[in-house]
């Protein structure tokens, strides 16, 4: 029987300005709409900027009419997801939060979301117990898996916020890859290193998801990156061998990249990934489907 | 007063280094003087009859005489010096390579120069830029710098920071 669950992959990176947010939705969209794959992206982000960019028609700088009563109607029926964190941290023996279109905004057809909250801020102030949120995103998605009149998902993707929260620990501890894009610059380079070396001790005593690390806002010249993002991409690739030979994890570099371009900024609320970016995400979702195995 | 002839040696060459600098510097000024007075006296400056054959200076736009794998080559054998704390070597590697290699491995590290021809003393920095950031994204923590560093001290107790 060939494996039906969805490939689970959290984009993170401690480091704020990396891409987090940006590369997610890329990924989602080029996914979803180049091929027959069903995707759902949670945005766990208490800063909202996917929500936001999501919500945003550019064109009037307002709230797109559609999300914002979707929205509207989602917190006020409590159907949020801070509502479900709450729903499955109450003492209660089974986890009471119905899972349906009413929790899950759809994008388009096959590509589907869970906003965030403001109140997702709660859960950084440490009003819920670590142990008590952990398994929590598992959980979730196995209400979503279970439920049939959601349409069974290929990928889901999570937009982890640039800090380590309980959601993150929640998702970490059962996704399947961990995505970090990095920058060529030497502050985000460094920020792989420190996250490399730290995400162990966060999330001891279970164990380590895959992690590919990959080059986010590429400068090119012709068709390569330039020297000095090559010159990037070794160190940053030299820091990944030390680290899963020093931390025994699962780690790697990726060949493909993202290559910088202005369009790229206004993809979310502009209404699309530039049609010339489209490969560079493919050959990204490629590597990882490799990688996984 | 020095502890072993190493150490002497070391500041020597440092000395050497610094007065080499200064004596740049005044010839750069002596050539600004000379380039105005130039400008007002023209006849006092005769050209100077051609003095034989001059030796021909590497120009920064020469090809290099190194391939592109053999410049990442040197820079990972010069990252490993100064890794060792052999960081005056590094120095003089860098210092005695011909100037178009030079200028073909700070490009091939992609340092940013901002010039067409930038003088020597540019390109060197930004090598050097290179291996310092090398070097500080290789060790994981500070932790572990900082035990590197004892490590070293301990076997080479001739750099351990001096003791009031």
């Amino acid at each position: 029987m060939p494996d039906k669950s969805p490939k689970t992959i959290a984009t993170i990176n401690f480091k704020g300005g990396v891409g987090k947010t940006t590369v997610t939705w890329c990924l989602g969209d080029v996914l979803s709409s180049t091929s027959n794959m069903r995707g759902l992206m949670f945005d766990l982000d208490a800063q909202m900027s996917l929500t936001q960019a999501i919500a945003l028609n550019e064109a009037t700088g307002f709230l797109q009419e559609r999300f914002g009563k979707w929205y509207e109607t989602a917190r006020q029926r409590k159907k949020t997801i801070f509502d479900a964190l709450d729903a499955f941290t109450k003492p209660m023996p089974h986890f009471d939060f119905p899972v349906g279109f009413d929790f899950i905004y759809q994008i388009t057809k096959n590509f589907h979301f869970i906003p965030s909250v403001e109140d997702l801020y709660w859960q950084e102030l440490e009003v819920f117990d670590r142990d008590g949120v952990r398994g929590f995103i598992g959980r979730l998605l196995g209400k979503i898996s279970n439920n049939r009149q959601i349409p069974p998902y290929d990928f889901v993707l999570f937009d982890c916020p640039p800090s380590f929260t309980l959601l993150s620990y929640s998702v970490l501890s059962c996704c399947d890859l961990v995505l970090i894009p990095v920058n060529p610059d030497f502050f985000a380079s460094r920020g792989v290193a420190l996250i490399l070396n730290s995400l162990r001790l966060r999330i001891e005593p279970h164990p380590l998801p895959k992690i590919g690390i990959f080059m986010n806002k590429a400068k090119t010249w012709g068709n390569s990156p330039t020297k000095e993002v090559q010159f990037y991409m070794r160190e940053v690739q030299k820091v990944c061998d030390e680290a899963a030979k020093s931390q025994a994890i699962d780690a790697r570099f990726f060949k493909s990249y993202i290559r910088e371009r202005v369009g790229i900024k206004r993809a979310i609320t502009g209404g699309g990934v530039p049609p010339e970016m489209i490969s560079d995400f493919q050959d990204l979702w490629r590597e990882c489907v490799e990688f996984l195995g | 007063m020095f502890r072993t002839p190493e150490e002497e040696t070391r500041e020597l060459a440092k000395e050497i280094r610094e007065l080499k600098d200064i004596l740049r510097e005044i010839s750069r000024k002596l050539g600004q003087i000379e380039g105005r007075v130039k400008r007002v006296f023209p006849t006092a400056f005769p050209s100077l009859p051609s003095q034989g054959v001059r030796t021909s200076v590497p120009k920064i736009n020469n090809p290099p005489t190194i391939s592109s794998q053999e410049a990442l080559n040197i820079y990972d054998e010069l990252v490993k010096m100064a890794k060792e704390g052999r960081k005056d070597e590094v120095q003089r590697r860098l210092e005695t390579m011909g100037l178009p290699d030079l200028a073909f491995l700070s490009r091939e590290l992609g340092v940013p120069v901002g010039k067409n021809k930038p003088s020597r003393k540019v390109l060197l920095n930004g090598v050097l830029g290179r291996i310092s950031e090398s070097m500080m994204l290789s060790t994981s923590n500070l932790r572990e710098r900082i035990n590197n560093q004892q490590d070293i001290e301990k076997t080479n107790p001739d750099i351990s920071p001096e003791k009031p």
